[in-house]
């Protein structure tokens, strides 16, 4: 920046101020001589700087300086405590607006001190200073945060309607948009909570263009804008990350991250923990280590936001790391975990304890469905008696008790049901999914899981009843459907007879997958392969080999393609069953299907040099160089060549 | 002992609870943001010879 002419300061900084470059003038007077920056004009116009540069530890610092040089000024005071305020610091923003006794300011302290309380989460504290107001009464304020409270003990119907009432006083504002959003998005109106987030970003992108809005979607290299004022006052921050919420709850998950992408950018060291936290959990799917990475700053730091413990918990459990759990919950008790819920909290103690002992696990997890079970049928009487009654919100109310309810009811069901699962006994996990038939009887993820333990009995008959509706449902997008359940499926047609349902099945996935190529070449689908290696294996396991070989065979064309890992798999224990059954003499084939088979391990030889045979972390022999299709199909050649005395 | 050649068994999805996205509380209303005081800035940070 050129230098200042003597005579233009007041015009330059006023004009930059004007402009919103803040961090021009932190420059101009942070540069200055000591004499000439704490100056009143110096101290005053660099704290205010600060403060809309969103960097309030430093504006408190500097206001706390004006407050000592200036003790008359009581206004530097109460910006002191609002910038402490403002960097989260609520213990020492407390201390600095009690300090402030000064007549005539008694408003504006209790508003600050309540906002203070509030952002403590001392909800009955906020509400009691709220109540000792003495400013207007129809203050818009009040209103607003009459509904921050009703918002914190989870009584949303009542908090959106305090929002909507100051709306209709105030008119547009960003952050009463957002607050409203936020109550339908807990009342699960989406639609309405996405209306509302639309208004927000509709409204940021026409008079803020430079916040650059959908820029890192549109995959436009932007540079910071960082955290100002403007940015802080547009809500976009808050709007975004309700629709990254929303989307995820929508199980959206790219939308969701389109969401994030959208927001105005910032570095990664600016962002705020709420972004960087969703950030996190977007991460999760594509590359699980940076979202680790992230969980754990944030565990690190002295705030949070309160959903991190649970999620970083939730996470280690999926990906297998029940030490690291077992260690969170055992460092972060009892004062920093005070967000964790019961729920989370016995839950991962189960999964834990499952590791070493199913019979505890399924001991705790016995108790918590029991437990949800009764609240389950508390609620649904609740359902009963007030449609008896015609009462609408309360019938509202008790539906969306019941759903949130379930959703912590149908982990713990599936979890007690895993564990027989693991010890291959279908018949007891079945009854464990009947006991919770009452509440779960439309719930997808339970179906389809019935649909397993039953064609894991052979029960065919019945699982057709639980997989066909499932098929149906996405029955114009086949694809879409979990390629396992369409071969369980078949699987059971076949098995009682109805041959020509699994082959129109068949062919509609053949003509799906046909159609795909077309549109992206590029795309793998694995589809009609694990169909046909699926009725292979249940042909070679019912001792039809001949049939069931060949069905092997065809799932891995082309095998430039097809061949993989799990293919290989599935294939080479068909053969390996095969070659069992014909070297005890319990069968015997025709000439002409060994060549077959010779053919097709030639063929596997040929294609199968890159393909790995099993994950390079599960190799403990270390000879890499055998684990491979290549090796394994000549092995399997030299069994059959053998069979036939060459 | 070998094991006859069994169905695929189809992988049995942990369903654990649902992740929870962070969401920002509804904003309580504080203060307004302190406000601007205007100064003569040249009489303060000029240079020594125009302040003279």
């Amino acid at each position: 920046m050129s230098k200042i002419v003597d005579g233009n300061y007041t015009s330059v900084v006023y004009s930059l101020i004007k402009d919103k470059q803040y961090n021009d003038v932190i420059k101009i007077i942070t540069n200055m001589s000591d004499r000439k920056r704490n100056t009143r004009p110096g101290l005053s116009l660099l704290a205010y700087c600060y403060y809309y540069t969103d960097d309030f530890q430093n504006a408190s610092t500097i206001y706390e300086q004006l407050a000592a040089l200036w003790p008359q000024e009581t206004d530097y005071k109460l910006h002191h405590a609002q910038s402490l305020y403002s960097a989260g610091r609520y213990e020492d923003a407390l201390r600095a607006a009690n300090g402030i006794t000064k007549s005539g300011y008694e408003n504006q302290v209790r508003k600050l001190t309540a906002a203070i309380r509030y952002g403590m989460e001392d909800i009955a504290g906020a509400r009691s200073l709220l109540e000792t107001n003495t400013g207007p009464k129809d203050d818009p304020d009040i209103d607003i945060n009459y509904g921050c409270l009703l918002y914190k003990e989870d009584r949303y119907e009542e908090a959106l309607q305090k929002f909507l009432n100051a709306q209709t006083m105030l008119g547009y504002r960003p952050h009463l948009s957002y607050s409203v959003a936020l109550c339908y998005y807990k009342l699960k109106d989406y639609t309405s909570a996405l209306k509302h987030i639309g208004d927000i970003i509709e409204r940021g992108i026409r008079e803020h263009p430079e916040l650059g809005i959908g820029m890192t979607t549109e995959g436009i290299e932007v540079r910071s804008v960082g955290n100002t004022l403007t940015l802080h006052e547009s809500a976009l921050v808050e709007a975004f990350n309700l629709k990254a919420a929303i989307q995820f709850e929508k199980n959206d998950i790219d939308s969701a991250r389109e969401a994030l992408t959208d927001m105005p950018p910032r570095w990664e060291e600016e962002l705020d923990s709420v972004t960087l936290h969703n950030q996190a959990l977007c991460s999760m799917d594509m590359s699980p280590t940076q979202g680790f990475h992230k969980l754990q700053f944030l565990m690190q730091q002295s705030t949070y936001p309160q959903e991190t413990l649970q999620n970083l918990l939730i996470l280690y459990c999926k990906h297998g790391y029940h030490d690291l759990a077992s260690d969170v919950i055992s460092t972060y008790s009892p004062v920093k975990d005070k967000y964790l819920s019961n729920y989370i909290r016995e839950f991962v103690d189960a999964v834990i304890a499952q590791q070493t002992s199913p019979d505890d696990a399924y001991r705790k997890l016995d108790n918590m469905a029991n437990k949800l079970a009764d609240s389950l049928r508390k609620v649904t009487r609740s359902v009963q008696e007030s449609r008896e009654a015609r009462d609408d919100k309360r019938t509202k109310r008790a539906l969306l008790d019941y759903e949130n309810t379930l959703e912590k009811f149908i982990p713990v069901t599936m979890a007690q049901a895993k564990i027989y699962w693991d010890l291959e006994n279908y018949a007891q996990a079945e009854t464990i999914f009947y006991k919770s038939v009452e509440f779960c009887n439309e719930n997808d993820t339970w179906r389809l899981h019935v649909a397993h333990v039953l064609f894991m009995q052979e029960k065919f008959k019945e699982a057709i009843a639980f997989y066909e509706p499932i098929v149906k449902k996405n029955y114009n997008n086949i694809l879409s459907v979990n390629a396992i359940v369409l071969a369980n499926l078949c699987v059971s047609h076949i098995m009682t007879a109805q041959n020509e349902e699994a082959e129109e099945l068949m062919r509609k996935i053949e003509k799906e997958e046909e159609r795909l190529y077309y549109q992206e070449p590029e795309k793998k689908v694995f589809h009609l392969c694990i169909v046909n290696l699926v009725i292979g294996t249940l042909y070679c396991s019912k001792g039809n080999y001949e049939f069931g070989i060949s069905r092997v065979i065809k799932s891995l064309e082309p095998y430039n393609k097809k061949l993989g890992m799990d293919t290989w798999f599935y294939a080479k224990r068909c053969m390996l069953s095969l070659i069992e059954n014909m070297t005890k003499h319990i069968i015997v084939m025709r000439d002409s299907f060994y060549n077959e088979c010779l053919v097709f391990l030639n063929q596997c030889e040929f294609h199968g040099k890159e393909v790995a045979t099993m994950p390079d972390e599960e190799d403990p022999t270390n000879k890499k160089e055998l684990n491979n299709v290549t090796c394994e199909a000549r092995l399997l050649k030299s069994l059959i060549l053998r069979q036939l005395e060459y | 002992p070998h094991n006859q050649l069994q169905l695929i068994p189809p992988t049995f999805n942990d369903t654990l609870p649902a992740l929870q996205f962070a969401v920002y509380p509804p904003p309580f209303q504080e203060l307004p943001s302190p406000f601007l005081e205007l100064f003569d800035l040249d009489s303060i940070f000029g240079s020594e010879k125009s302040l003279l």
